[in-house]
């Protein structure tokens, strides 16, 4: 059997118990949920379910639930993974000591910013709006326990600067090709340590999923809010990058568990370029079309954004975890509702503001796979590449770089949509559930009634009696 | 967004579908819409022997009128009432039922089954030097059977 057919099957078993369920919203026309068709996407198939079968509120905080407690999770597991995945990148044939040339004395590893920066986080300054978006931690400067402020005020210092004792980074102009380069060396205390300990220590020294940039990197995929702020500003070769790089992520996490993940995944059809290059034009003009009753251009404002995260640090420092949920929704919350006024007529806001839910979730695995791509992980891994291929081994560019991995890529992907996957269903299960308990109560109900009215039929009370005493029953039938 | 066009060379060596797999997740679900029922419950037997012979028949006039006259319901057009002649809706609908009717009274078989030991012949005759014995048995107890409708 097709995949779509058990699709529809699914979406016609639910349509037909809430039909004969009271008391649930009617389902709407099945046909409208784009997941509906032979794709293997798991994920937006759930969403799609999600949609259907719960409401604003319920969808809010699952989201909600994902981005704070199931990011804890996800950290911790994305964590092993890449320790287990750089432990067996480098263990075949590697002398499991660091060469000498990344030792304290050594010549280390020089390699441009940009080619760890692919995403041009170092391009904006913490101290601006979206720079305030970007970098955790960003006072305390080169002691941030944000990887990310520390590289970034480390850049605009001339010395040699150590994160956590584990990795010293020195940023250099230079006056001729390559400019603006790092070189990397182990701290003096790894000399004499292994390369899985380096590996370990400085994964484990890093914050990846902060809640707050985990919406900010939802809502400029989305909207492009921070790339379209003056202080960014990406150009459009930037951005079209960037959507590359969140096409191939969508192929693989779209991938069903078995196919081989090729070089093709790394590559676009003509289709996928034109969809690239759209979204790319639309995050630099700092838009999104949505479906009303015709396509909509829809600007979220980077000010929600910044009034999420003033708010959610104030929480944290004041509150506890409940606040902060609190100050999550609020903000999205106003998000919704501002989407939801480019809606026109206001019979569709409330559907706006579910696809705008819709929207995050299916950009979850984007948000927490570009989290891993920024300057934290992917310092390590060139460290790691640069041991395996040789100290001057280069990669062409990001899609470059993640063809070469793609073993990595695919346990990471694998990973978070697991974890996305299981709240999901669990969710729908849980609705499913629900609805199954309360058709089988109006099943038992309907049975009781029958026979009710059979025996009544059988000791001659006429039909138009029965009726009367059915509708007058004080069990509905 | 433009769909993944990929390969979908399947692997041989990574083990079978993830728990994130299109196929287990449909799986699941599916597994959850299909639950067993109960059986029906079993009329009294002494009851059935008499109410049967009461009931009045199927009628597909009154089972029409019946289903037309709870159209409003479910917002059916229930037809202009000043407008001579059925509308559309209700003449198929007297039609349906003639049809269903019609198909059960001439067309339906009932195939039933009594359980082994339900039905009690009683016989009572003294044999005649060991020559045959000619007796007529009743079941003295209403019994009930199981039929499948056809």
């Amino acid at each position: 059997m097709s995949i779509l057919s058990d699709k529809e099957k699914v979406f016609g078993n639910i349509s037909a118990l809430r039909t004969l369920t009271d008391d649930f919203p009617q389902l709407k026309t099945n046909n409208s949920f784009p997941s509906i068709n032979n794709s293997a996407n798991s994920q937006d198939f759930l969403i799609d379910l999600v949609l259907s079968l719960t409401g604003f509120e319920e969808l809010r905080d699952t989201l909600i639930d994902i981005l704070s407690y199931a990011s804890e999770t996800m950290e911790d597991l994305v964590k092993d993974s890449l320790k287990v995945e750089l432990k067996s990148f480098t263990s075949c044939g590697v002398d499991p000591s660091l060469p000498a040339w990344l030792q304290s004395t050594g010549s280390g590893i020089e390699i441009e910013v940009k080619k760890i920066d692919f995403f041009e986080v170092f391009k904006v300054d913490p101290e601006t709006q979206a720079g305030n978006l970007l970098y955790e931690d960003i006072s305390a400067q080169l002691n941030s326990t944000d990887f990310n402020t520390f590289l970034y005020y480390t850049i605009q210092d001339a010395g040699p600067q150590s994160w956590n004792n584990i990795l010293d980074f020195q940023f250099s102009q230079n006056a001729s090709v390559p400019f603006n380069t790092l070189t990397i060396n182990a701290n003096p205390a790894y000399d004499n340590l292994t390369l899985t300990q380096l590996n370990n220590d400085f994964i484990d020294s890093l914050t990846i999923f902060p809640s707050t940039q985990l919406i900010t990197r939802i809502i400029d995929g989305l909207f492009g809010s921070v790339s379209f702020n003056l202080s960014v500003n990406k150009s459009e070769s930037q951005l079209e990058l960037e959507e590359q790089v969140n096409t191939i992520i969508d192929c693989i996490s779209s991938a069903d568990g078995d196919y081989v993940i090729d070089d093709t995944y790394f590559e676009f059809t003509n289709e996928q370029l034109q969809d690239i290059k759209q979204r790319a034009t639309n995050r630099r003009n700092g838009i999104r079309q949505i479906k009303t009753c015709g396509d909509v251009n829809v600007d979220l404002p980077i000010d929600f954004l910044t009034e999420i995260k003033e708010q959610f640090s104030a929480a944290t420092l004041t509150g506890g975890r409940f606040e902060q949920h609190e100050v999550i929704k609020d903000g999205i919350n106003s998000m919704a509702n501002h989407v939801s006024t480019y809606a026109g007529d206001p019979v569709d806001e409330y559907s706006v503001q579910l696809d705008f839910l819709g929207l995050m979730f299916k950009s979850l695995i984007r948000a927490f796979v570009n989290a891993i791509l920024g300057p934290k992980i992917v310092a390590i891994f060139v460290l790691n590449y640069k041991i395996v291929y040789g100290q001057n081994a280069e990669y062409t560019n990001f899609v470059d770089l993640l063809k070469q991995n793609k073993t990595l890529m695919l346990n990471i992907i694998n990973k978070i949509r697991d974890i996305i996957i299981t709240v999901l269903l669990q969710l729908v299960l849980k609705y499913i559930t629900k609805l199954i308990a309360a058709n089988q109560v109006e099943a038992l109900k309907e049975k009781a009634n029958a026979q009710l009215a059979i025996l009544l039929s059988l000791v001659g009370v006429p039909q138009d009696v029965i009726r009367l005493i059915r509708e007058n029953s004080p069990i509905t039938f | 967004m433009a769909d993944c066009t990929r390969s979908t060379q399947k692997t041989t060596t990574q083990p079978s579908a993830s728990f994130s797999s299109m196929g287990n997740i449909l799986k699941i679900l599916l597994s959850a819409f299909s639950l067993m029922k109960q059986p029906a419950d079993t009329l009294p037997p002494p009851l059935v022997f008499i109410g049967a012979k009461l009931r009045p028949g199927l009628s597909a006039r009154d089972m029409a009128a019946r289903v037309i006259s709870r159209f409003s319901e479910s917002d059916a057009v229930n037809g202009e009432i000043f407008q001579e002649g059925n509308n559309v809706m209700t003449a198929l609908e007297v039609i349906r039922m003639e049809e269903i009717v019609n198909a059960i009274q001439t067309e339906m078989k009932i195939t039933s089954t009594i359980d082994p030991g339900a039905m009690l012949v009683q016989t009572n005759g003294v044999g005649n030097l060991g020559g045959p014995v000619a007796s007529v048995g009743t079941n003295i107890n209403i019994t009930e059977s199981a039929g499948v409708a056809q």
